[in-house]
């Protein structure tokens, strides 16, 4: 076969494995249908006529019954669907089961929404659907194992928030020895992460699994002083907390820049608050490159009239804005005379919470910190950043469904598959050269693989394949030169240029390449200023030089050895 | 210490913070104990500068407060 043929063979295959292997409509298990039990006393009977059935067949069927029937909407009549009481319902079922005309009869059922919590306020929370936490509660372990530090003016022992899920925690504020919360706000942060879910009380919260630890910081008047923030964010992360919530901000400060920065570079993910100052100027540490900063948005989306914008927000998340009746961000917290209320609360406090809550049910699917930074900011749908909204508002489902395109399993079948089909079919070599550039391809593609294998991968992908985070953060990873056939290009022509390195330069450029259009495909990745399909263009065609860089010094190769023979 | 004379001001955010506006048109988050019911009130203000932390978060600088005099409601 020639060549050109191979070519389009592989990439076929490319195309096929990729159809195959990204996760979407999974084989079904359904349930055979149990009809419910029909008793003899009285309802209402619900009676679906052949479509287009007229009044006077209406009055057919109302005549046998006995019992008045009514269409059950003038907009649904095409479909001849009625509805009347009667006084013995499993009498009326057996009287028109089977009829000529009646398609179905039974008792009408009563159907809840099951999506929903039993918690009575939560149709208040608009905020919770408006982050999508029901797409986590119904996807994920909602937080399950993850510890979240809420660094703010402690946290108090409410009805709806599990003890079983509350630490001790520590103070930091020296005229308050303990960490529990004499002021509201830490408590109705603490809520908004993992208020009790489900427990027919109250509120609902974002992560309800999730493990909070109590960090006081800020005295009872709601003020606190660098150093005790830093400390307490150093205790947060000698406590094993995995997210630290900071709905705090003020001045800039280099020893909590350090302490945000160690945080950080141990994978744990630090949430701050943008401001509440209304204008351009976001406040530290919320300004950090560190921290992802949140602003506020209201019940409409928009930015909340109070938030402080511009560099330095990463994104929105539903603050609340009380101008709008129910428009607050409503949590359990103390009252102020020793019970408990719940409140209505607005502030960028309130919608950084929501992104904590959400980092935890990211990390609790088991994420690494970097891809949950990623699928977060990736989920507010905007790929360029903007001053008010940053990368736009925070989207719990979207971010899962970023999160799971970027199936590792996936990616390293994909990079598999490809290299056997290059290495194989191509009769790149026999032996040695072939497994080495199989070998290859399963690596570069497949290294994206790792972070599925645990956090101890973090420092062997920083040097491989992730240099690009070590000098400009986890975002680094979408710089343009790296999602490119730059690497490609470069190991075709040195490594290329020698026999033996051959089928590592082949097998490395098919890896490359698998994993670029696989981003493309899937929306996985996305190279830095380029928004929509310019970047889905820019991996697509970088992807397929690089396959094509493959294929010629494959060529080459087979040319080479062929004239020696 | 410094003096301010001013208007106190509540602000909505969190559980609530105070807010001075002062008569050179400054503003000043106020942090310490003040007594309730004071929205409006229009008093004189002794306090330190502060480079505190808070929840507000409203951008002003920061006043701790250590006495208040309420001049009028």
């Amino acid at each position: 076969m020639r060549r050109a043929n191979w070519t389009i063979l592989a990439t076929g295959g490319l195309m096929g494995a990729m159809w195959a292997l990204t996760p979407g409509a999974p084989a079904r298990h359904l349930p055979a249908p149990v009809a419910a039990p029909v008793s003899s006393q009285g309802g209402l009977l619900v009676v679906d006529l052949d479509d287009g059935s007229t009044e006077a067949d209406l009055q057919r069927v109302e005549a046998l019954l006995g019992a008045d029937l009514d269409w059950v909407h003038e907009l649904a009549r095409d479909e001849a669907l009625s509805q009347g009481r009667v006084e013995d319902l499993a009498a009326a079922v057996a009287r028109l089961e089977g009829l000529e005309g009646v398609e179905a009869v039974e008792p009408s059922v009563t159907l809840q929404a099951l999506s929903f919590p039993n918690d009575p306020l939560y149709p208040r929370q608009w905020h919770l659907g408006a982050v999508g936490a029901p797409e986590g509660w119904a996807r994920t372990p909602k937080g399950r194992g993850i510890t979240v530090a809420v660094i703010d003016t402690g946290v108090a022992k409410v009805p709806d928030l599990d003890p079983e899920r509350l630490l001790d925690g520590a103070s930091f504020v020296p005229s308050e020895p303990d960490a529990i919360d004499r002021n509201g706000h830490g408590t109705h942060v603490a809520g908004t992460i993992a208020q009790t879910t489900g427990n027919g009380l109250g509120t609902a919260g974002v992560a309800p699994e999730a493990t909070i630890l109590p960090v006081k910081v800020l005295s009872a008047y709601g003020g606190g002083e660098s150093p005790w923030i830093a400390a307490g964010i150093d205790y947060a992360v000698d406590q094993g907390a995995d997210v630290i919530n900071l709905s705090l901000g003020g001045p800039y400060s280099r020893v909590v820049e350090l302490a945000v920065h160690k945080a950080r570079a141990k994978g744990v993910l630090v949430i701050a608050a943008a401001g509440n100052s209304g204008r351009e100027g976001v406040s530290w540490p919320g300004a950090l490159a560190d921290t992802i900063g949140v602003a506020a948005v209201g019940p409409k989306g928009t930015l909340a009239p109070y938030s402080s914008w511009g560099e330095g927000v990463d994104l929105a998340a539903p603050g609340g804005d009380k101008s709008i009746a129910g428009g607050g961000v409503l949590q359990n917290t103390i009252d102020g005379a020793g019970g408990s209320q719940y409140a209505e609360l607005q502030g960028t406090s309130m919608a950084t919470p929501h992104v904590a809550g959400a980092a935890a049910v990211l990390l609790s699917t088991g994420l690494t910190p970097d891809e949950v930074e990623r699928a977060m900011l990736l989920s507010g749908g905007q790929r360029t950043w903007e001053p008010q909204l940053g990368f736009g508002a925070m989207d719990l489902g979207r971010a899962l469904d970023r999160s799971q395109g970027s199936d590792p399993l996936t990616r390293f079948a994909l990079a598999g598959i490809v290299a056997l089909l290059l290495t194989g079919l191509t009769r790149m070599g026999s032996g040695a050269r072939a497994v080495s550039a199989a070998v290859a391809a399963v690596v570069a593609g497949g290294l994206f693989f790792l972070p599925a294998l645990g956090p101890w991968t973090l420092t062997l992908r920083q040097a491989l394949l992730l240099w690009p985070t070590a000098w400009v953060g986890a975002w680094g990873a979408g710089f343009p030169l790296w999602l490119s056939a730059l690497g490609p290009l470069l190991a075709v022509f040195v490594l290329g240029a020698f026999r033996p390195g051959r089928p590592l330069a082949v097998g490395f450029a098919v890896g490359i390449g698998t994993h670029l259009i696989y981003g493309a495909a899937t929306g996985t990745l996305s190279p830095w200023l380029m928004p929509g399909s310019i970047g889905v263009a820019w991996l697509g065609v970088n992807g397929a030089l690089s396959l094509l860089m493959a294929m010629a010094l494959m060529g080459a190769d087979r040319l080479e050895r062929g004239e020696e023979r | 210490m410094i003096r301010k004379v001013g208007t106190l001001r509540r602000v909505d955010l969190g559980m609530g913070g105070w807010l001075l506006e002062d008569d050179a048109g400054g503003q000043w988050a106020l942090h310490g104990s003040l007594p309730p019911g004071l929205d409006g009130a229009r008093v004189e203000l002794y306090g330190v500068l502060g480079a505190e932390v808070s929840f507000t978060m409203t951008g002003a600088p920061s006043l701790i407060v250590e006495q208040v005099r309420v001049i009028n409601r």
